[in-house]
């Protein structure tokens, strides 16, 4: 199945970023000191150290594979398209063909990124923002070369790949829900996995116009981006008239709704399990949808809270600082609506459910320091330092990633037919959620200093050197995070033979996708199926059962 | 050694050093507060349930609600009223910090890959900020090439530098001492060493000015000329102890007796004062993309009609001064009527 193969190359890229993130870690903590192991392999010419432009270009790919390659393939691409048919009762996606072209399309993309590594001169270092003029000059930087435009390749083909994924989407979820599926029946993961397709289809068109543009620049000679008068090392004397301001506007545009994008889908699988794992119906399920509305709404139109310093109008600053204070609202609502699903429930701690919970402390934590970065007053101090990194880890990593290992946990039975092991599941769980902390929180400390972000070295002001010590800190808490995964990675090749046999329904759940053999055949169901009630009637009083399918015919108590 | 509270405080925000701080801090507290107040009302809660509803032998659920309008109207009304609170103690917050005094002292600040240079109102240029205490001011900002960042975290001010617009922004120091200039936008591999010093004076405007920005260059060693346009147009790129930058240290330039290129022939000289050495040392800055030093890339803008045949002169002179690797300051020549 394509989510399948949607989730492993997310993985793998998970892994890649990953190191990638260790890499510089190392770099922060001990300023250019040889790198053990691959050092004297990977920086010969500079004897075994990273070099600064070798670790802006590590910051560059570890912020564009997560992004690209990892969190949004890996909910609307793995989960949405593994869960869409299935928890609608459809046998496959309306456009299969679309479907297959969407991941293949991802291909060239790898190889975009893997060839820009290499590409003479160097890797692309102009930050996963891409900000023009230093990624339209070639001479600004030395990544920003052939390496730029590979890049600039890449994003187009994960561009063209997310489009064919969420107008098949779409369509598939207006059009193939099975008989008696009404959109007030749907579960939250289709609310969102919707709601984060429409987001795409209309957020994304930007970006890639915006992405050609920067192309045209580099290569056919227009000055979208490039203002006049520039003195950029020998760049030719360009003709000008362009702006780069411009490149911020179209670029947030998109990339803050990508926020929700890579936020959504995990929000709707998030409610899912907490859901069936306390066994009691979703608390306020219309508030959790128009809250999810609201949200992808707002979304659009708070982008220039990233521009706060760009040289904004005031006037239109306090604007955008409305709007961005105002998300807060439908998501906090979300995160009572949650803990009222816990209220008076009957809670299996299984490891998705803990990952759920962690979800929520670290998402609360992401989503308040959200609150204060939207206030202008306190932003103009805080952009651009470690304070944002903290932040968006805790949204990404503590919020996002959390879900996403959670709900491979949650369906892995559905998608191999056994079950992970829980006792190595709750073990990953727990060294995560700490190490996770360790790594992230100090973080805000350091940018309550004032940290700027994407520095190579701090040591060489007296400034930040008292701060030296968090940064070891977290440097090795980022090893132990990478190391303990490999417990995650044991787990779930291993479980692939040996884990025990899941029937259909492990959980008991009551939402479709359980109803199918697990693995799903073919067709995804064996008989045709009618839905009667909503995904989230658990613990209905006078039942014997403490869940009631779907499907289930019967309309008396059971 | 060190103090407790003061260690403590060293992760916290930094000193206040201009009238921003009075704005930026107490909604940076209160908000803070308010997060860490409802961060641990939200986990408690779910802890306690987590722990008291959690599946176990002989423990029966009672029934509760699934559906309550009364809480969704509490838990969105109320967290309403704090945002609303927020949204308009920050926007009078933001307003402050973007509208300038009316009596600010008005400096020009270009930024390149990778200097500062600031020009005041007498014409005097340099590469430390003077300023001086309780005097606003307010900064014109250009970039020469791509985006930069303003930013002096004990001033908690901070605005991009962008190439083709005219930025400007200002403050208020006020805390006398040294501070430290940061780059905060990501502008190429010397970003993190874009870092220059700001120094607020107890005089008062004039008194400062008089004393510290008024540079002749016929009243000073030609050494210290150059030195002084080293600092400002070369040094966020080279070196002279020997250390790495972007572009070679200028350690040993002078006695160095050849030069290998990307491409074409290495040339040789006959030490710093042939003139094979001079026209290499000026065809380096005035053409830079001419012939690249070996190991380097293609990213030495051109000082062409930026720089005059005297003060390349000066830089000649210092190049030469700190060919071991030190600079001392020259002393100052003496007084000519
Ligand atoms: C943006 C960074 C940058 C700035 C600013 C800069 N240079 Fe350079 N410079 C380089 C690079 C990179 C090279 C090596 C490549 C080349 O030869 O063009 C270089 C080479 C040189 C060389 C040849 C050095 C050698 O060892 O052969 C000289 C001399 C020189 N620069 C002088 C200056 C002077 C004087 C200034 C200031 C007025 C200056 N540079 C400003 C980046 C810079
Ligand atoms: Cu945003
Ligand atoms: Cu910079």
């Amino acid at each position: 199945m394509i989510g399948i193969q949607f989730l492993i190359s997310s993985l793998i890229w998970f892994l890649i970023g990953g190191l990638m993130a260790a890499a510089m870690r190392w770099q922060l903590a001990w300023p250019w000191s040889d790198m053990p192991i691959l050092g004297s392999w990977l920086f010969e010419g500079e004897g075994g150290q990273i070099s600064p432009e070798y670790y802006t270009m590590l910051v560059t790919m570890h912020g564009s594979v997560m992004v690209f390659f990892v969190v949004i393939p890996i909910l609307a691409g793995a989960f949405g398209n593994y869960l869409i048919p299935l928890m609608i009762g459809a046998d496959d996606m309306a456009f299969p063909k679309l479907n297959m072209l969407s991941y293949w399309f991802m291909w060239p993309a790898f190889v975009c990124m893997m060839l820009s590594f290499a590409a003479p001169g160097f890797g692309p270092a102009a930050g996963w923002t891409s900000y023009p003029p230093l990624a339209v000059l070639e001479e600004a930087a030395p990544g920003s070369g052939l390496a730029q435009t590979l890049w600039l390749g890449g994003l187009t083909c994960v561009g063209i790949s997310s489009m064919m994924g969420s107008i098949n989407y779409i369509t598939t979820i207006v059009q193939m829900r099975a008989p008696g599926m009404t959109f007030f029946r749907l579960p939250m993961t289709i609310w969102a996995m919707l709601i984060t397709a429409i987001l795409q289809a209309f957020a994304l068109p930007v970006l890639t116009a915006a992405v050609l543009m920067q192309i045209a620049d580099r290569l056919l000679g227009t000055c979208f981006f490039i203002p006049e008068g520039l003195m950029v090392a020998d760049a030719l004397p360009k003709s000008g008239g362009g702006q780069a301001l411009l490149w911020q506007h179209l670029f947030w545009f998109y990339s803050h709704p990508a926020v929700y994008i890579m936020l959504l889908p995990a929000m709707g699988m998030a409610s899912d399990i907490l859901s069936s794992m306390s066994r009691k119906p979703l608390f306020g399920y219309r508030p959790m949808v128009y809250s999810m509305l609201s949200i992808a709404g707002l979304g659009f139109i708070v982008w220039g809270h990233h521009m706060f310093v760009s040289g904004m109008q005031p006037l239109v600053g306090a604007a955008f600082m409305l709007t961005t204070i105002l998300i807060a609202l439908p998501s906090g609502i979300k995160t009572f609506n949650w803990l009222a699903t816990l209220w008076g429930g009957r809670l299996q701690l299984t490891t998705g459910m803990l990952f759920c919970l962690g979800f929520i402390a670290m998402f609360v934590i992401g989503g308040l320091s959200g609150v204060l970065m939207a206030v202008a007053a306190v932003t103009i101090f805080l952009h651009d330092t470690y304070y944002i990194v903290a932040h968006f880890h805790y949204v990404l990593f503590g919020g996002t990633s959390l879900i996403v290992i959670g709900s491979i946990y949650h369906w892995y039975p559905k998608m191999f037919g056994r079950m992970m092991s829980e006792t190595l599941g709750k073990f990953h769980f727990f060294t995560t959620f700490v190490l996770i902390n360790c790594v992230f929180f100090p973080m805000h400390f350091l940018g309550a200093q004032g940290l700027p972000r994407r520095y190579a070295d701090f040591t060489h002001t007296d400034s930040f050197v008292h701060l030296q010590p968090i940064n070891e800190f977290i440097t090795y808490s980022a090893f132990a995070l990478v190391g303990v995964q490999v417990v995650f990675i044991l787990n779930f090749f291993g479980s692939m033979l040996f884990g025990r046999r899941a029937g259909n329904n492990p959980w008991r759940a009551n939402t479709l996708e359980w109803v199918a053999p697990s693995p799903p055949p073919h067709g995804n169901f064996l008989a045709p199926l009618e839905v009667h009630r909503g995904p989230y009637e658990y613990s209905v009083p006078g039942r014997a059962q403490d869940y009631w399918m779907q499907t289930d015919s019967e309309l008396s108590n059971g | 050694m060190i103090n407790p509270i003061h260690s403590l405080a060293q992760f916290y925000l930094p000193p206040k050093g201009s009238t921003f701080a009075d704005v930026t801090d107490p909604l940076f507290d209160a908000i803070l507060w308010i997060s860490i107040v409802s961060f641990v009302a939200i986990v408690v809660v779910m802890c306690w349930f987590a722990i008291i509803y959690r599946r176990r032998p002989g423990y029966k659920p009672l029934p509760s609600p699934s559906h309550s309008t009364l809480l969704e109207l509490i838990w969105t009304i109320g967290p309403t009223l704090i945002l609303v609170w927020i949204f308009f103690q920050g926007a009078s917050g933001y307003s402050t910090l973007r509208t300038p005094d009316q009596d600010a002292e008005l400096i020009e600040v270009t930024a390149s890959q990778f200097n500062w240079k600031f020009t005041y109102p007498n014409g005097d240029f340099g590469d430390t900020l003077h300023l001086s205490v309780n005097q606003p001011v307010r900064l014109q900002l250009v970039s020469e090439d791509v985006i930069h960042s303003f930013y002096v975290p004990e001033f908690r001010a901070k605005m991009d530098v962008m190439p083709g617009r005219r930025h400007s922004m200002w403050f208020k120091p006020t805390l006398v001492g040294e501070f430290k200039l940061f780059c905060t936008e990501y502008c190429g591999d010397g970003h993190s060493k874009m870092v220059k010093n700001v120094i607020v004076h107890p005089e008062p405007w004039d008194e400062m000015m008089r004393k510290y920005v008024r540079w002749k260059d016929a009243e000073n060693h030609p050494v210290a000329n150059g030195a002084r346009l080293y600092n400002v147009y070369c040094s966020g790129c080279h070196s002279f102890d020997g250390s790495a930058k972007t572009g070679p240290s200028f350690k040993g330039l002078a006695s160095s007796t050849n030069r290998e290129f990307v491409s074409g022939s290495p040339l040789t000289f006959g030490g710093a004062d042939s003139d094979e050495w001079k026209n290499y040392v000026s065809e380096s800055i005035k053409r830079p993309d001419a012939r690249i030093v070996k190991g380097y890339a293609n990213q030495m803008p051109s000082f062409e009609g930026k720089l005059s045949e005297e003060q390349l002169g000066y830089i000649m002179q210092f190049l030469k001064a700190v060919d071991g690797g030190t600079y001392s300051e020259p002393p100052k020549p003496e007084k000519t009527q």
